[in-house]
């Protein structure tokens, strides 16, 4: 983040209602456990809101990147996310991680989205040629993180959610394919063609970079 | 020998403790504190046969919508031929614009304060706009047929303008996020910040919504005109209300097109001439590393129609209709009913003898008018005449005449009349009938003129609107006979119901569900129960307790 950024977000803080919902001074919400956070939060004080969203928006904003194609998207998902996290946290009954609590409405946000486009654009999913089967690639393949993420962002729709449900978060088929309401053997399909499509730009990205490579020295 | 892995494994690998800050944290955080800010939507709060009922209507309602503006939209979408974006040279044209008012547009530079330019006034006109903006040079062919337009002086309503840029074919106008970030896009992108400004105006007023497409290089201009409605477009793009001055200003609370939240007024984006017209839109990219080039999303007409309104929009438009609820504070309308009459009780309003016979409420339809008083936004008042038709129907009567006299005359609901009561025989006719007939059916013809005076509470109160009506009716008898009915359908006037009261009261508890067709014109659809309170003179001997069920249903005029 960049120093301005922090300047004008702290400013901005500094006009957060410092005491809590009965007139008490509050804490300095830094120091505040999480536990104190979400009650906090629950009783709809805004220090504690903003605290939370200070404490966790990189890491959302890192999971809305790898489920939406693109960075607006990315951010007005979490956007949404944190509207609805603030909305229901009431929900939130303290069993199991806040964190994975906060991605799931995250993910969820993602995925209705996703459903929602459905109706103001074509589908995008275009079948890959798939003579090969292979989705294995050298293991100290190095590519920036950036270039891995937007290769995600570039697969279509429901291939990004698929591969990221499954691959990154831990999603079964079976959960994939009642979330999206899809068949078992299309979230399995979904990921493989994933993962060609993938490979299939990596192996782009590669041979380009050796080209460059040779030309220029 | 090469080391493989597979592919998701290496990204799982190399994401998994991948964090990234939001670039623009400070504006996400103050548009959740917008949005936390807004009052809740309490539709969840709804009872599920709330919601049911209102899935009906709405059913209904697009029927009736569709059928009512059907053809309009139908028939000029396939007119407009100039609809389209195309690139060039920036000339402002106006071929037709008699008032001097229409198609007036401003370029980029204009000052948002310069609020006395109408853009669309009376009359009908195409023109070519042509719209100089600080870094796009573009026309906007643009057909206005503004003979559907309902904006003029005479309203007083609120015009908005619109500042818009367009581009080539591979080429589109920025968001100022985009613009902000980053102007050295390989593609283009667009970006056409579509605000709906709702305006509500006065009683004697239209209430107007404007489109504005604005172009965020420069600052967004609005012109409005009227001595009751002000739109403002402001960089801020917050949704404002000014009830004071019966003004409301709607924009996207994110100023940038990617959120994807549009809220058009349809009648707007075809009275301006811009159903086919297609809005190329792409997302914004970005800052950094995560700059790359990204595909364009085709948003047609059809297509912004269906995208979501905002909450905030959504909010406001709550507002708007609870505020006019009071503009329109009478409500006239006639209503039809499809009406059943029928007993709470198991007895025979005829006589008890008859309570093995197989017997049916007949279901008839009834009239009448309507007033309603709305004296709160939530609170109204409605009264009015109906003329209820009834019918009752007792089957399977074994016919017996001992001594020339017919057993149907001695049930004791029954009133055969002066003379047969007094032991003078049976005309030819009747003698004939029951000759013929051992079983007939005894039909009952109940007309009451009702005057009903209801509470009506407003449990959804938008353009889909569901009441809980409670009140009484007074109710005159009309029309009270009744026939024996032979299974060739003869029939034979065999008296009246002796039990019946001239005059009744009843308890009314129903619902009420309504579309606002226009702001004028209402569609109602009421099912009410109605339970006579004082029943038949006999009602405890022959057990015995009428109510009739309607669903009222008709056009209402506000006023």
């Amino acid at each position: 983040m960049s120093n301005g950024l922090n300047t004008t977000y702290n400013v901005k803080l500094g006009h957060l209602n410092d005491r809590d919902l009965e007139g008490k001074p509050l804490l300095n919400s830094s120091f505040l456990g999480l536990d104190e956070l979400i009650t906090l939060c629950k009783e709809k004080n805004r220090k504690a809101q903003s605290e939370l969203f200070l404490r966790y928006k990189d890491r959302l904003f890192a999971l809305c990147l790898k489920y939406c194609k693109n960075l607006p998207e990315a951010e007005d998902n979490l956007q949404d996310s944190f509207i609805k996290i603030f909305q229901n946290i009431d929900k939130y009954n303290g069993k199991g991680s806040f964190e994975g609590w906060m991605k799931r409405i995250a993910i969820n946000n993602a995925i209705d989205r996703y459903k929602k486009e459905l109706y103001i654009q074509p589908i995008d999913e275009q079948r890959t040629s798939e003579q090969d089967n292979d989705t294995n690639i050298e293991n100290d393949l190095k590519l920036p993180l950036a270039q891995l993420l937007a290769l995600i962002q570039e697969l279509p729709s429901r291939y990004r959610l698929v591969f990221n449900m499954y691959q990154l978060d831990g999603y079964s088929h079976k959960e994939i394919s009642e979330i999206l309401s899809i068949s078992l053997g299309t979230s399995k399909s979904n990921l493989h063609r994933a993962k060609h499509i993938l490979k299939e730009k990596i192996v782009n990205l590669t041979s380009d970079n050796l080209n460059h490579t040779l030309k220029h020295g | 020998m090469v080391n493989k892995k597979d592919i998701g494994e290496v990204f799982n690998d190399s994401l998994q403790d991948f964090e990234q800050a939001p670039p623009n944290a400070d504006k996400i955080w103050d548009a959740i504190t917008t949005e936390l800010d807004l009052p809740q939507d309490n539709d969840k709060a709804a009872p599920v046969w709330l919601r049911g009922a209102g899935l009906g209507l709405l059913t209904i309602g697009l029927i009736v919508t569709l059928f009512y503006y059907g053809p309009t939209w139908f028939g000029s979408e396939s007119t407009n031929p100039q609809e389209q974006i195309t690139d060039g040279p920036t000339n402002k044209t106006n071929d037709n614009d008699p008032s001097g008012l229409e198609g007036a547009v401003l370029n980029g530079d204009t000052d948002s304060e310069d609020t006395a330019q109408p853009l669309i006034s009376e009359g009908t006109f195409d023109n070519t706009k042509a719209i100089g903006s600080e870094g796009n040079q573009s026309e906007v062919t643009d057909a206005l047929s503004t003979n559907n337009t309902q904006l003029d002086d005479r309203d007083n309503s609120a015009i908005a303008a619109s500042e818009s840029t367009t581009t080539d074919t591979n080429t589109t106008t920025q968001s100022d996020k985009t613009t902000a970030t980053s102007n050295s896009l390989q593609n283009s992108i667009i970006a056409n910040d579509l605000s709906t400004a709702s305006s509500q105006t006065n009683r004697s007023n239209n209430s107007v919504t404007a489109v504005a497409i604005q172009n965020n290089n420069s600052s967004a201009n609005t012109i409005v005109t009227g001595n009751n409605s002000t739109v403002n477009n402001s960089t801020t793009a917050r949704p404002q209300i000014d009830i004071e001055n019966n003004t409301v200003a709607g924009t996207n609370t994110k100023n940038r097109p990617a959120r994807g939240y549009y809220v058009l007024n349809k009648s707007s984006i075809k009275k301006q001439g811009l159903a086919n017209t297609v809005f190329t839109v792409a997302p914004a990219p970005s800052q950094g590393d995560l700059a790359e080039p990204l595909p364009v999303i085709a948003l047609t007409y059809d297509n912004i129609v269906k995208a979501k309104k905002s909450k905030a929009m959504r909010a406001l438009e709550r507002e708007i209709r609870t505020r006019e609820a009071l503009d329109y504070k009478w409500t006239v309308g006639a209503v039809v009913a499809p009406t059943t009459y029928g007993s709470v009780t198991k007895g025979s309003m005829l006589d008890a003898r008859l309570i093995d016979n197989p017997r049916k409420g007949e279901t008839n339809l009834s009239y009448g008018i309507k007033v309603k008083n709305q004296f709160t936004p939530k609170s109204a008042l409605r009264f009015g005449v109906n003329k209820i038709n009834l019918g009752y129907n007792t089957q399977n009567f074994q016919v017996n005449v001992i001594d020339g006299i017919v057993n149907i005359y001695q049930l004791t609901g029954i009133d055969p009349g002066q003379e047969i009561s007094e032991g003078i025989s049976l005309n030819a006719q009747a003698t004939e009938f029951f000759a013929a007939n051992d079983v007939v059916g005894i039909d009952q013809q109940i007309s009451y003129i009702e005057f009903p005076l209801e509470y009506e509470y407003a449990v959804i109160n938008r353009r889909f609107g569901a009441n809980l009506i409670g009140g009484s009716s007074l109710i005159v008898l009309s029309d009270n006979r009744i026939f024996a009915t032979s299974e060739q359908g003869q029939n034979l006037d065999v008296g009246s119901a002796s039990n019946l009261t001239g005059l009744g009261y009843t308890l009314n508890l129903g619902l009420g569900l309504d579309y606002e067709i226009s702001k004028n014109i209402q569609f109602n659809v009421d099912p009410i129960f109605k339970l006579q309170l004082n029943g038949p003179n006999n009602a405890a001997t022959n057990n015995f307790r009428p109510y009739y069920f309607g669903i009222y249903s008709g056009l209402s005029f506000k006023f």
